[in-house]
């Protein structure tokens, strides 16, 4: 049986090898410009995301929170871990604490400027949670925690995930925030707030997260 | 030609490993590895015209293909929360079934 599966892969991928994938001719004028002229954001690939393909994206968001909410109810009847292991050493702090200060701009430079630039809501949120982790691994659970609680980070989360659903609604009904002038910081409508919202969310869940692993691990 | 052998060989890594390999964490692994591919042919797929980042510009460039990539965004999120969720499962599993073999598990939990 096992031969008959291998049999098959190698037979796949010579098949995907050998066999042409045709791709129609390029539309005139190209798609980078239809799209830029449709969401009125330089950055086609934000354009695409929070535009033409917005239905999808807030199922993308969806399914992020139904999973981080998942780990925490798989977990939530395991014992905490007792012994909680991280760096304590001075040069990885201070290298840590850097790496995160650097990661937060990054993070907060992604999410405002997401629709000019390379980067997005996903990204900004993917770095705003590396600095969250690496903070994480170098400073006492329980104050995170602390903080977690204190900022009520699990509940901005959900919020920020229903204002995203609300303002997705009302761009697939047809509301349509003015453009502005294409290339500037406050333009292209609702596609910015929707970058920072995912940012957010992002930052949040992935906060949860790491949260979940370290009090029921010990270990990020 | 050359690196689309490759990617496909690293999404055919990834798949024989689900299916052949015993062990839990190595599946996660593995499904890892096969969504890495995935993702590289897409990326592939998308600079088959151009190179350029599709960020519009006032220089005349032949930009990558903006769909595919915004498509592949998506699977590399629900990926990432996916292998949360499924390393969240393999660490209850592990209580009961120490070695994570998939065929031991089977066996525990046959009636």
């Amino acid at each position: 049986m096992r031969w008959l599966y291998v049999a098959a892969g190698i037979a796949l991928f010579v098949k995907m090898l050998l066999i042409a994938n045709p791709s129609p001719d390029p539309i005139q004028p190209s798609i980078v410009e239809a799209v830029v002229q449709d969401s009125g954001v330089p950055n086609a690939v934000s354009g695409i995301i929070f535009r033409n393909r917005l239905y999808d994206t807030i199922f993308e968001v969806v399914v992020f929170t139904i999973a981080i909410l998942g780990c925490k109810f798989l977990l939530a009847n395991e014992p905490p871990s007792n012994r909680i292991r991280q760096f304590t050493d001075q040069p990885s702090i201070v290298l840590a604490r850097l790496g995160a200060t650097i990661s937060a701009l990054v993070g907060i430079e992604l999410a405002i400027r997401g629709h000019l630039s390379p980067g997005g809501g996903f990204a900004a949120g993917v770095a705003g949670g590396t600095a969250i982790g690496l903070i994480a691994i170098t400073s006492s659970s329980e104050w995170m925690q602390a903080i977690y609680k204190r900022w009520h980070a699990a509940t901005w989360e959900k919020v920020s995930v229903l204002i995203f659903i609300v303002l997705s609604v009302l761009t697939l009904v047809g509301l349509e925030l003015p453009h502005g002038e294409l290339g500037t910081l406050f333009s292209g409508g609702a596609v910015p707030l929707l970058n920072i919202l995912v940012a957010i969310k992002v930052t949040l869940g992935s906060w949860a997260a790491v949260l979940i692993f370290i009090r029921y691990r010990g270990l990020l | 030609m050359f690196l689309e052998a490759c990617v496909l060989a690293t999404v055919l890594c990834g798949f024989f490993g689900i299916i052949f390999k015993k062990n839990l964490v190595m599946k996660i692994i593995a499904m890892d590895v096969m969504s890495t591919g995935v993702i590289a042919y897409y990326v592939l797929v998308a600079g088959r015209d151009g190179l350029f980042t599709p960020i519009l510009s006032d220089r005349p460039l032949t930009y990558a293909d903006p769909v595919p990539q915004a498509v592949i965004l998506t699977a590399i999120v629900i990926g990432f929360s996916i292998q949360a969720l499924m390393l969240v499962g393999v660490m209850k599993l592990s209580r009961d079934n120490p070695t994570l073999e998939s065929s031991e598990i089977e066996q525990n939990n046959t009636p």
